[in-house]
């Protein structure tokens, strides 16, 4: 490190990072906080206490927890996360850099085109291109007979694979990087140890690329829980319950029902899962003594 | 190396930031010595299509600044569908600063943002205006709280039956078609499917898919005319979950789907659920349907979608009967957009006029031409220019107008019309249903939103 | 495939397996490769797969949400170059620029100070920034909105202020590791020469790290162009309405107009797919520190 000013560091550190905590306090941790504190008040989105609310101590807290939908709701939102983000998406991110490595130039760089595309779709446009391909008549109902309405009979399943399709490209991009990682010599020393691939990705790609593994996974869990509008566009959580997840439950619930208090409450549960998530990864990291990706 | 461009690119990102920064600040600046009125609006949801949006809401600032030229009407679109219009205004009204001085509002949420106390009561202005007393009471009731009036419709959506004249003269059903009970139509649809396969016999919606509009056309235009009408026991102040009524329009929907009457799901529960029997009847796919108002005027060459110039001799329409063809005769649910002031606009006599006019005549005709509405007022409502818009549909949305029930306007009614959804959307998708199954779906679904105390059992 | 994000900048640019010469090419690795390709191609098919109906639809003037085959015109595109659509994309690139802009700036400077000055608890200062991610924005939106209605900043550079906050804690964290990979040895020359704080950053750190930095630019574009709940909320003016609301406007009550929506959407892609194709390029390949340090 430098020699001179090592007191000087601080203040000067405050300095640079005060537009980022400025912003983050005002126009994030600020909402959010707000949005704490109203769930645990009587607040409508318009009604008798739209404007003069107060809290209401632990009448939402105690709705909560009989609220038979809410428990759905969440268990829908574990297997989501599990199924799409963390394996899912891992996965298919995994698969797509591997063998983007030794492709063929333009195989590589069409792939990587249509992959990224699928990403930076805005999700509206994503929602409908979804729903086109999954009910009857569309594209993936081909496959078991044109007449089969593969979204209102397997809800969650569609869901899943559009949350991966549409997060894939993401995933890629940071796995890439990660590969970037493991050198050619490394890898060049195994082959002439005549090991066979596989055991060669697991020997030695694995464990070098496992910190950028385990950072893809916090983000597409945490981007997944985000993808709200399309989920929302696709299935608004039906049919029935069956798409239920958190956050969108909590939508309805603000939004349409206009509890608003009630909703809140529901998305503190959701920062709440972030949280736990973020919990998770420092501990993972620690554990593989890392202190960045 | 990059440092030979990316200064320049870099710089040009924060350039083009900041420019646009004045360019947005700058527009802020108005003439701040004439009068503003503000008015809230869907931009492309409530009128068929935007451009007509814009002529029926930028004529009435022409003719208004006319008028009064030391006024300024300040036109505020708001994006979006339905519940997106909801949360805007919810959000606009909570500050007397954003809260426009008239809203263009859905019916069921009036009374909500009223006792919000958001709006301004109309009743010594309504005293004073000649077309309001030819609205029906019903049409009246939608604005009323707590003994006062704080809204005025703009216009109202109502539901008839459509159905296929060659396919009905094809297996010998009578035509026109006039049904006098439930079972005439579920008798029709069974001929249908029996004669003609490859053709849906009758399209009612059901689902989650499309809000409660699934209620408003359809469920909801049976139950008026079933044993049990009542939603919301005004008495208990509870929601009924249970009732003969009830039974007897989930053995409605029942029927239809267990006899595979109904159409495919994916048709049923698309965000286009609404709009799909427009298409589908013109294509000739759909031989029977509970339809709304605004069929006719989409097929009609002004609005056009779609175009169908034939659509009178094909598609016939008829009121929807009763359930055993009992007193009224006519059954349906009624909804629209009403009209409200702000109680904190700074300027309530303006404001009254500005409202007065978006009711006169030509204006209420030319909105419900424009948006598919039925005009409220009785007058209006007989007028050649509304009639022959849509021949001979409009004939029959006027004609059943006045037996119209509006859904309670309790700020709960969402989450029971949830719990019917539900209930439908089970009957359609898994037809091996049973009814009762289907009034336990309604019955845990709003006691679970709620609290099992507020709800009922009717007998 | 690009370098977008962080990584060591050492000798890694060569495909693996790749093999010296044909001579030595055995039949498993030849295999190895066809298999691969032939999987990545698979790939490619299932996800193009979904975006068949968004190309048929646009060119069909009687489409629907179903798959068919269309009767080709052009309208569609006609009628979403009009006026306001165009418009409407140019307040969508303003919208992105400004939420770029905010973000990239906030988090170059912070993730420099996260990465090179002591601070206590930077670590769990820089995850629970993280962890801001996952929170869903129909949760912040009304306070948000309250506080804009306050001070009359309903528009859209207070929108994309917004946005760029929202995409604010993933490019700090981007910027910070690839500041982290920057080798301390250049700033300590820099600094022998005198340069201040700002003359290091500039001149030093951020052109090393500038693929994360460009990752993190591409990350917030991205993330404010499609983004739909803000602007909804959030702009009130109808002249400042971004892309993504115009689609929903062509959903309305009577009419879902889905041939205008797939070709919009198109339209509307276009741009995005042209700055990903512009900015990955330059980085394909590795880059070479140079003569920068000696020793």
């Amino acid at each position: 490190m430098t020699t001179d000013a090592q007191d000087r560091p601080d203040f000067l550190a405050l300095v640079l990072l005060l537009p980022t905590i400025l912003l983050l306090l005002i126009l994030f941790v600020g909402p959010v906080a707000f949005a704490f504190y109203l769930g645990f008040t009587n607040i409508r989105l318009i009604g008798p206490t739209a404007v003069h609310f107060h809290l209401n101590g632990l009448v939402n807290l105690h709705h909560l927890y009989g609220d038979s939908l809410f428990w759905l709701s969440l268990k829908l939102t574990i297997v989501f996360l599990m199924v799409s983000a963390i394996f899912g998406v891992t996965v298919v991110g995994l698969a797509l850099a591997l063998l983007m490595q030794h492709a063929i130039a333009w195989l590589r760089a069409a792939v990587g085109a249509i992959v990224v595309v699928a990403w930076m779709l805005p999700p509206i446009t994503a929602a409908l291109v979804w729903y086109a391909f999954s009910t009857t008549g569309g594209t993936l109902s081909l496959l078991g007979g044109s007449q089969l309405d593969v979204l209102n009979t397997f809800p969650m399943t569609v869901v899943c694979l559009a949350n991966i399709w549409s997060t894939a490209g993401f995933s890629m991009l940071v796995l890439s990087a990660g590969l970037r990682q493991v050198s050619s010599e490394v890898l060049e020393a195994g082959r002439m140890e005549g090991a066979s691939r596989w055991r060669i990705f697991c020997s030695l790609t694995l464990p070098i690329i496992q910190p950028t593994i385990v950072t893809n996974i916090l983000l597409v869990t945490l981007l997944s829980l985000a993808n709200f509008s399309l989920i929302y566009i696709m299935t608004a959580g039906g049919p029935g319950n069956a798409t239920d997840i958190l956050p969108i439950y909590s939508y309805q619930q603000a939004f349409v029902f206009n509890k608003l208090g009630y909703g809140a409450l529901l998305g503190d549960v959701v920062v709440i899962i972030a949280t736990i998530f973020a919990y998770l990864y420092v501990r993972m990291s620690r554990s593989s003594r890392l202190t960045h990706a | 190396m990059f440092s030979f461009w990316y200064r320049p690119l870099l710089r040009t990102l924060l350039a083009g930031a900041a420019l646009s920064a004045l360019s947005f600040g700058c527009r802020g600046a108005q003439a701040a010595d004439k009068t503003v009125l503000t008015l809230a609006y869907s931009e492309t949801y409530v009128f068929d299509t935007e451009d007509f949006t814009k002529k029926w809401w930028g004529g009435i600032k022409t003719e208004f600044e006319k008028e009064h030229p030391d006024v300024t009407v300040q036109l505020e679109p708001i994006n979006g569908g339905y519940d997106d219009i909801i949360n805007k205004l919810s959000l606009l009204y909570r500050s007397p600063a954003t809260a426009p001085d008239i809203a263009q509002m859905a019916t069921p949420t009036v009374d909500q943002f009223a006792s919000s106390g958001y709006l301004l009561p109309l009743d010594k202005y309504l005293a004073t205006a000649s077309w309001w007393k030819k609205f029906p009471p019903a049409i009246q009731s939608e604005g009323a709280w707590q003994g006062k009036t704080y809204s005025v419709n703009t216009g109202e959506n109502d539901s008839q039956l459509y159905y296929n004249i060659p396919m009905f003269k094809k297996v010998g059903l009578p035509v026109p078609w006039q049904p006098k009970s439930w079972d005439d139509i579920l008798n029709a649809a069974r001929v249908i499917k029996a004669k003609l396969p490859g053709t849906v016999p009758l399209w009612i919606l059901a689902g989650t898919g499309s809000g409660d509009n699934t209620l408003l056309m359809g469920f909801n235009n049976l139950l008026p005319g079933s044993d049990t009408p009542t939603i919301f026991d005004g008495k208990t102040q509870k929601w009924v979950v249970d009732s003969p009524g009830i039974r007897e329009v989930l053995g409605f929907y029942h029927a239809v789907y267990s006899e595979h009457l109904g159409a495919a799901l994916s048709d049923l529960f698309s965000t286009s659920g609404v709009t799909a029997p427009v298409f589908l009847i013109q294509k000739q796919k759909v031989a029977i349907t509970f339809g709304s108002n605004f069929y006719g005027g989409n097929w009609s060459n002004t609005i056009c979608t779609p175009c169908w110039p034939q659509a009178a001799q094909i598609a016939g329409v008829a009121p929807i009967p009763t359930m055993k063809g009992q007193a009224p005769g006519i059954a349906t649910t009624i909804g629209g957009w009403d009209l409200v002031a702000s109680a904190t606009t700074k300027h309530p006599d303006l404001t009254w006029q500005l409202l007065d006019l978006m009711e006169n005549e030509e204006n209420q005709i030319n909105a419900a031409n424009w948006a598919g509405f039925v005009p409220g007022d009785a007058d209006y409502v007989k007028s050649a220019d509304f009639l022959n818009f849509a021949v001979p549909y409009n004939a029959v949305s006027a004609q059943v107008l006045p037996d119209g029930v509006i859904e309670p306007p309790n700020a709960n009614y969402l989450i029971w019309s949830r719990g019917v959804q539900e209930a439908t959307g089970a009957l359609a998708q898994h037809p091996d249903t049973s009814v009762d199954a289907a009034v336990k779906i309604i019955s845990d679904y709003v006691s679970n939103q709620l609290d099992p105390s507020q709800v009922e059992t009717l007998k | 495939m690009t370098q977008l994000l962080a990584s060591q900048p050492s000798a890694v640019a060569r495909m693996p397996f790749e093999p010296a010469s044909s001579d030595t090419r055995s039949s498993a690795e030849i295999r190895a490769y066809v298999i691969g390709n032939g999987l990545l191609g698979l790939f490619g098919i299932l996800f193009l797969a979904p975006l068949a109906w968004l190309f048929f639809a646009s060119v069909d003037a009687n489409a629907t949400w179903a798959l068919s085959w269309p009767h080709f015109t052009l309208a569609n595109f006609r009628q979403v170059t009009r006026g306001d659509f165009l418009e409407a994309l140019f307040n969508t690139f303003l919208l992105s620029l400004v939420a770029t802009a905010v973000s990239t700036v906030a988090a170059t400077f912070g993730g420099y100070a996260l990465s090179r000055r002591r601070i206590p608890l930077s670590d769990e200062l820089m995850v629970a920034i993280l962890f801001l991610t996952g929170i869903p924005v129909a949760i912040m939106i009304i306070p948000v909105f309250q506080v804009y209605a306050k001070y009359n900043l309903l528009n859209l550079w207070a929108t994309g202020v917004f946005l760029g906050v929202s995409s604010l804690p993933f490019a700090l964290w981007l910027i910070k590791t690839s500041m982290d990979a920057v080798p301390k040895e250049l700033e300590e020359a820099a600094t022998m020469e005198r340069a201040n704080v700002f003359q290091i950053i500039w001149n030093v750190t951020v052109p090393v790290a500038l693929p994360g930095i460009f990752s993190a630019m591409i990350f917030s574009f991205i993330n404010a162009w499609g983004s739909f709940l803000p602007p909804l909320v959030l702009i009130s003016d109808p002249d400042q309405v971004t892309g993504p609301i115009k689609i929903l406007g062509l959903i309305g009550s009577a009419d879902v107009r889905y041939g205008d929506i797939a070709a919009y959407s198109i339209v509307y892609s276009i741009p995005v797919v042209i700055l990903y194709v512009l900015v990955s390029k330059p980085f394909s390949g590795g880059f070479s520190m140079g003569g920068a340090v000696k020793g």
